[in-house]
């Protein structure tokens, strides 16, 4: 089945459960934003979707294919781009990439390649070493090697995060472009206009579980009309007493 | 007196840099930190802990230098040019130590932005100064170094008593000492400070490579120091006292008699340390306290291949991107290279003693025969250092659609094109110039290719089946943890590789006594170096394996 699928999926740490009985499925052409506070177990549904984590009980596949059991296949399939940049400090911009997709044996043509490094605002970086960029410009690097890749499952964990203007927008266009074609995309950000702006469906991850999940507009009639950022607020624990202790620091 | 927020930021700074440089950035191989045993654990510091294990190797290593002095008669030499030669050996010592211990942890300081983050607190520059030698000195084994001269002079001290050596002597040596440690000092805070240059420029890159070669060198010069000391003392005619006055710091005491000549050579230390001084004075104002954020980061230079559009991408297969990705990791870590380049040069300097003179000509084919198993095998042993140039990266090869197996095979690959083209060109020079022999020339290069092939596949199957369990990054830390958790397969490591490689070695030491004929040695000893070669080649198709990583 093409697209991302998490099947009552389960996993612990330490004893402990950080994903509890998980089904989340994205179809092909489909961009689903995942909202949860930090620690609600995203990254770690992520990272299944390439076979880094295995889940404990339950199932991941991409494309039809269970991502613990064969995660070479699954690695080919996604491009995943993970919360804290993984690079190679000490290569150049062009060397990291080349070294990326060699890997995944893709040979983009140079006019591709000049695209997607002008879209993403790194041509006065591509000869400097990756160490030498800030936050923002590696997790740049990242999804340039993806965007050079182009697969047809996208799985991208904080993909705004650190982005400039420009650069988010240039994302958020391309991952419009990439459902048009067929692609299944699932998106996490903190960065609620942004999740509302690209969403075809939301779901919110609290505490491991799926609290809920639907359009925008379902999540906002969800609580009556109001903004999606009061409904997630209500869905994850931030009550009113946190507001008021935060108002009291001030004092 | 240091106050306690001094050493408080200076314990943490130091903790952040064993940290930072455990890593898989700028470990010191010979940092005295306690590192943490596993990654749950923090990493504990404490000046005893960062002190008292080298204070003890050094006071050894001193004691042993100073012994020549004690047995003065039997030495026949005099006792002031024991002392100086003895000397001149602990300050070559002193200065490479201090050097691979100043350097690593400045570059770490600088490069992870440490310098930058302790400017953000409310501290002036005074403190961030004060801060940063407290911990070089405290709590990153500086205070350590004092004892490679301390019994040192202290035997001497006794020494001079006695009558045996002149006071003048004590004096100058201990100006020796003071000025090889402020030099080195000096000059480890200015090269460390150069961190992310060094990585950027190829010729500083050769250059650094080169420093840390002959700094790896120097240490191991003590493998035959004792024999050096004496040797040299004994020879130490007139004109090579001349020369001996041109050596920095140690000059002064080789023209002891000649008052001009040892002016002059006080003058050549002074003006070196000044010169060394001034120099890490400006980096310091420059990096560390001229509110220059990311200094050589912000000088990086254009791209070569600004014109992307033009030059587009150069995509290979993947053994081949990973070869030259490893490639471009450890030319970009001199100290790493420079390491993986030592035990190439190691097998050559501790064959040396075994073959010198006319034990060499007589047993020339066991000679070539040795050197090549010898130089084989152990530069195979080289490819660790290969894992360990990922660092944090490795993690990413974690989340890359790649088997164990082709890991394990590039790694061996890189070490092997990295450490068989010299080892060949030794050898083959070693047997051309001993036997002009072709036939026993072109075995010894196959032997020592055999099991620098073998040995560095081997030793990769070995290394990938002790990865850390999870995502983690590679380095000596991490692989030291994760030995720490699979003892068993640690054991099984030392001992394949250990017995592995002295088999061949024992084997062409013992033929001659053995009665075994030099064409009946090298027959075996070809035999198996194929032998080795095809169990790495097993080693990773079987024990390694296709799982993903």
């Amino acid at each position: 089945m093409p697209g991302v699928e998490y099947v009552n999926v389960w996993k612990y740490y330490g004893g402990k459960p950080v994903v509890k009985g998980v089904n989340l499925r994205v179809k092909e052409g489909e961009i689903r934003v995942l909202l949860g506070p930090n620690g609600s177990g995203k990254s770690t549904l992520f990272k299944m979707s390439v076979g880094v984590v295995r889940p404990e009980q339950g199932e991941v596949r991409v494309d039809g294919v269970n991502a613990a059991e064969d995660p070479i296949t699954a690695r080919r399939i996604v491009g995943y781009v993970p919360e804290d940049p993984l690079v190679y400090e000490s290569l150049e911009v062009t060397e990291y990439l080349e070294f990326i997709l060699s890997v995944y044996g893709v040979r983009p043509g140079r006019e591709r390649f000049a695209a997607v490094i002008k879209a993403l605002g790194l041509e006065e970086h591509v000869g400097k070493l990756v160490g030498e960029l800030s936050h923002g410009n590696r997790r740049k690097v990242m999804l340039a090697a993806i965007m050079l890749r182009d697969p047809q499952v996208l799985v991208l964990d904080e993909a705004f995060s650190g982005l400039d203007v420009g650069s988010a927008r240039a994302v958020k266009t391309w991952l419009r472009s990439k459902a048009g074609s067929g692609a299944a995309v699932l998106v996490s950000t903190h960065i609620l206009p942004i999740a509302e702006a690209i969403a075809d469906k939301v779901t919110i991850i609290y505490e491991g579980r799926v609290v809920a999940e639907g359009t925008p507009e379902e999540l906002r009639s969800l609580e009556g009309g109001e903004e999606l950022e009061d409904v997630y607020l209500k869905l994850t624990g931030y009550s009113s007493e946190v507001e008021e202790l935060v108002k009291a620091l001030t004092t | 007196m240091l106050d306690s927020l001094i050493l408080r930021v200076a314990k943490n700074l130091t903790k952040e840099v064993t940290y930072r440089g455990f890593k898989g950035v700028a470990a010191s191989a010979f940092t005295p930190v306690a590192k943490p045993s596993s990654g749950k654990e923090r990493v504990r510091v404490s000046i005893a802990k960062s002190n008292v294990l080298g204070a003890i190797f050094y006071s050894i290593v001193s004691f042993s230098a100073s012994l020549p002095l004690l047995a003065i008669g039997e030495v026949k030499a005099p006792a002031a040019d024991v002392f100086s030669v003895s000397l001149t050996v602990l300050v070559g010592f002193a200065f490479a130590l201090s050097l691979m211990q100043v350097t690593p942890f400045t570059s770490t300081f600088i490069r992870e932005g440490l310098v930058n983050l302790l400017r953000l607190l409310p501290l002036t520059d005074s403190q961030i100064l004060k801060a940063y030698f407290t911990a070089l000195i405290l709590y990153w084994g500086g205070l350590s170094l004092a004892f490679i001269f301390i019994p040192f002079f202290a035997v001497s001290t006794y020494v001079a008593v006695k009558g045996t050596l002149p006071g003048t002597y004590l004096l100058l040596g201990l100006f020796a000492a003071v000025t090889t440690l402020t030099f080195s000092y000096s000059l480890g805070m200015a090269l460390g400070s150069y961190s992310y240059a060094v990585r950027r420029r190829a010729s500083l890159r050769m250059m650094s490579t080169l420093a840390w070669l002959l700094s790896f060198m120097m240490m191991f010069l003590l493998y035959r120091a004792s024999s050096i000391m004496i040797e040299a003392a004994k020879t130490l005619e007139p004109a090579l006292r001349a020369w001996g006055a041109l050596i920095p710091f140690v000059g002064p005491l080789f023209s002891a008699a000649n008052p001009v000549l040892m002016l002059g050579s006080v003058g050549e230390s002074a003006l070196l340390v000044t010169v060394a001084y001034v120099l890490a004075r400006r980096r310091v104002s420059k990096v560390f306290l001229g509110g220059v954020e990311y200094v050589v980061a912000a000088k990086a230079q254009p791209s070569r291949r600004v014109g992307v559009g033009e030059a587009g991408l150069r995509v290979g297969g993947l053994i081949g991107a990973m070869i030259r990705k490893d490639f471009k990791l450890l030319s970009r870590e001199p100290r790493r290279l420079a390491s993986m380049l030592f035990l190439v040069l190691l097998p050559v300097i501790m064959s040396l003693p075994v073959g010198s003179g006319s034990f060499m000509m007589r047993y020339s084919t066991y000679m070539v025969l040795f050197v090549s198993s010898f130089l084989g095998a152990f530069s195979g042993l080289a490819s660790d250092h290969v894992f360990y140039a990922e660092g944090a990266g490795a993690l990413l090869l974690y989340h890359l659609p790649i088997r164990r197996y082709d890991v394990a095979l590039a790694k061996a690959l890189t070490c092997s094109l990295i450490t068989l083209p010299i080892s060949v060109a030794v050898v083959g020079g070693l047997a051309a110039y001993l036997t002009g022999d072709a036939l026993l020339t072109a075995c010894g290069v196959a032997i020592a290719a055999m099991l620098n092939l073998g040995f560095s596949l081997i030793n990769s199957a070995l290394t990938m089946s002790m990865l850390p369990s999870t995502p983690s990054e590679w380095s000596e830390y991490s692989f030291r943890a994760s030995m720490g958790a699979r003892f068993a397969r640690g054991a099984v490591k030392l001992v394949v590789i250990g017995v592995g490689a002295g088999v061949p070695l024992v084997t062409v030491l013992l033929a001659p006594f053995m009665g075994a004929s030099p064409t009946m040695t090298e027959l075996l000893t070809l035999t198996y170096a194929a032998a080795s070669l095809a169990t790495g080649l097993t080693l990773l198709r079987i024990a390694v394996g296709l799982k993903p990583l």
